[in-house]
């Protein structure tokens, strides 16, 4: 019986509903610190040309971190309370003691049967202490459990707070330490892949630029992480790649070239003069040739097809008609039905948009809507205000809000130099 | 789980509401009490002639009216099954039949009716 009792206890004791419910409060700001930590860094480099020769010299680093920790005092308080325990312990009390009174009384009921009765079955009515023991039991029974529930209950409930540091971070700052000359192998690589391969030893390798045949490249990888680069590093590399590029794909005649390649072929030779002074000839030559070939009113190139910078455009656009703050062409835009079709050099300032592909634009005195391909191909953010040059072609004149101004079409824009 | 505690207390009380079985005198005298309890149904007017105490006059015919009765025809079991149609408004001795379970008693017990007339069955 007893080895049944405690398990029948137990699993009363898991029956009770107890109710939990926590709060979190964050108490006062206990202190604050610093907390140091290295964390992965980057590789930079340096590019140095004496052409053809190339000197990279590449470090890593790591990133010290520090982090500025506020640590408060958080209180963590939990409520449990059982509504059942209550109800249950009443239940438990009063059953119990009076099952246990009846029980305990019982020899003073009397023990004769009730002869005033006799059932179906020919027996005579239960005697008094037959009820009494029949009930003392029954109560028992069912006050026991409920006694125990309640207190289970009872104990179960209450207020635990636990008061526990927390830390938060306020703050951090981030700096390189650890700079340290890498060894191995650095790539050049383009948008074709890597194209060529560096020994890097003690921090520093070498690149003999001439010998190199093969496509542009634009970035050095280190172990599959890009390096770093400062400007003028950057400047050298794009001045290597140009050079390469101009010497493995050289041209009899600059008049035999066509207008695009001459552009790039131009674009090309001031990169490499930076780093090779002696193809500034060359450069002349070029330059010359596109010179002569706008001058000479030679369309460059078919308006409408795609242009990939502002030099191309204007290169295959050869706008006559400038409009920009004091220019007299700015006139013309009186008659602008003249205009149609034409090609123009256009300076001015954002003033607002109209639609999504639409704004306002403010040249001197004159305001002209501009409209804007979805499918532009330059990049950059041209919000109210800002001051920009664009090439773009007439197409008449526009009714927008009430509003009729001349309508451009923008070929390629760019943010004015000098302008915000 | 919930019903444990209600069951046991149930049999408990169940196993507490006999008492001891009463003896075949006991019972044939319960139900002469009951029967001839007034106001008698005709059925019993018809065993007991000229108004006469009905519990006298049935307890002598069926010999009950001594302590040492005991049952023969028909028996112990027979009696009480009988009987039992005269309970249908309480067990109490002290409870009036339905002349109604009166009749029915008679129809189907003609033994028993035998046992109170003085008769053999």
């Amino acid at each position: 019986m007893r080895r049944l009792l405690l398990p029948a206890l137990a699993a009363l004791a898991g029956c009770v509903p107890v109710e939990s419910q926590t709060r979190t409060e964050r108490g006062p700001l206990l202190r604050a610190y610093d907390r140091q930590q290295v964390v992965e860094g980057g590789v930079r480099g340096e590019v140095e040309v004496a052409w053809p020769r190339a000197t990279i010299s590449i470090e890593g680093f790591d990133t010290c971190r520090t982090l500025h920790l506020e640590e408060y005092a958080e209180e963590r308080t939990t409520e449990k309370s059982s509504p059942a325990a209550g109800p249950s312990l009443s239940i438990g009390v009063v059953g119990t003691a009076v099952g246990a009174g009846l029980l305990a009384f019982s020899p003073l009921f009397s023990n004769q049967p009730n002869k005033g009765v006799i059932d179906g079955s020919g027996h005579y009515g239960a005697p008094p202490r037959a009820y009494a023991t029949g009930w003392g039991i029954g109560t028992i029974v069912v006050g026991i459990p409920a006694l125990v529930v309640g207190l289970v209950g009872y104990l179960h409930s209450g207020e635990e707070t636990e008061t526990k540091k927390v830390e938060q971070v306020s703050s951090q700052d981030d700096r390189e330490c650890n700079a340290r000359p890498m060894v191995g192998p650095l790539h050049l690589v383009g948008e074709g892949g890597a194209v060529a391969e560096v020994k890097i030893a003690e921090g520093k390798g070498g690149l003999d630029a001439s010998q190199l045949k093969s496509a542009a490249f634009d970035r050095l990888v280190f172990y599959g992480r890009p390096v770093e680069l400062d400007e003028a590093s950057r400047r050298a590399l794009d001045a290597v790649s140009a050079c390469v590029q101009l010497d493995t794909q050289p041209v009899a005649s600059v008049q035999a070239l066509g207008t695009t390649d001459l552009f790039k072929r131009v674009e090309r030779t001031r990169a490499c003069r930076n780093v090779r002074p002696e193809v500034g000839a060359s450069a002349k030559l070029l330059e010359d040739e596109l010179a002569r070939r706008r001058e000479g009113g030679e369309p460059l190139a078919v308006q409408g097809a795609p242009v990939d910078s502002f030099e191309a455009a204007m290169a295959q656009y050869t706008p006559k008609v400038q409009l920009k703050p004091g220019s007299p062409d700015l006139a013309l835009l009186a008659k602008s039905d003249q205009l149609v079709n034409q090609a123009v050099l256009l300076e001015g300032v954002v003033e607002e948009g109209i639609t999504a592909n639409i704004g306002v634009v403010q040249v001197g005195d004159r305001a002209v809507y501009l409209f804007i391909p979805s499918d532009h191909q330059w990049g950059g953010d041209f919000g109210p205000g800002t001051r920009f040059e664009a090439v773009a072609v007439v197409t008449g004149m526009q009714t927008l809000e009430e509003r009729t101004l001349p309508l451009l079409r923008a070929v390629w824009m760019r943010p004015a130099v000098g302008g915000n | 789980m919930r019903w444990l505690p209600v069951s046991l207390l149930l049999g408990v009380l169940g196993v507490g509401c006999n008492g001891p079985a009463a003896t075949d005198a006991a019972l044939c005298q319960d139900f002469v009490h009951r029967v001839c309890l007034p106001d008698l149904c005709p059925q019993v007017v018809t065993l007991v002639p000229d108004g006469g105490d009905c519990e006298n006059i049935l307890r002598t015919r069926s010999g009950c009216g001594s302590d040492s009765f005991t049952f023969t025809t028909p028996d112990r079991s027979r009696f009480l099954d009988c009987r039992l149609n005269l309970l249908h408004a309480g067990d109490g001795v002290e409870t009036h039949p339905s002349c109604d379970d009166v009749q029915t008693t008679v129809d189907l017990c003609p033994d028993v009716v035998q046992m109170f007339s003085g008769g053999t069955p």
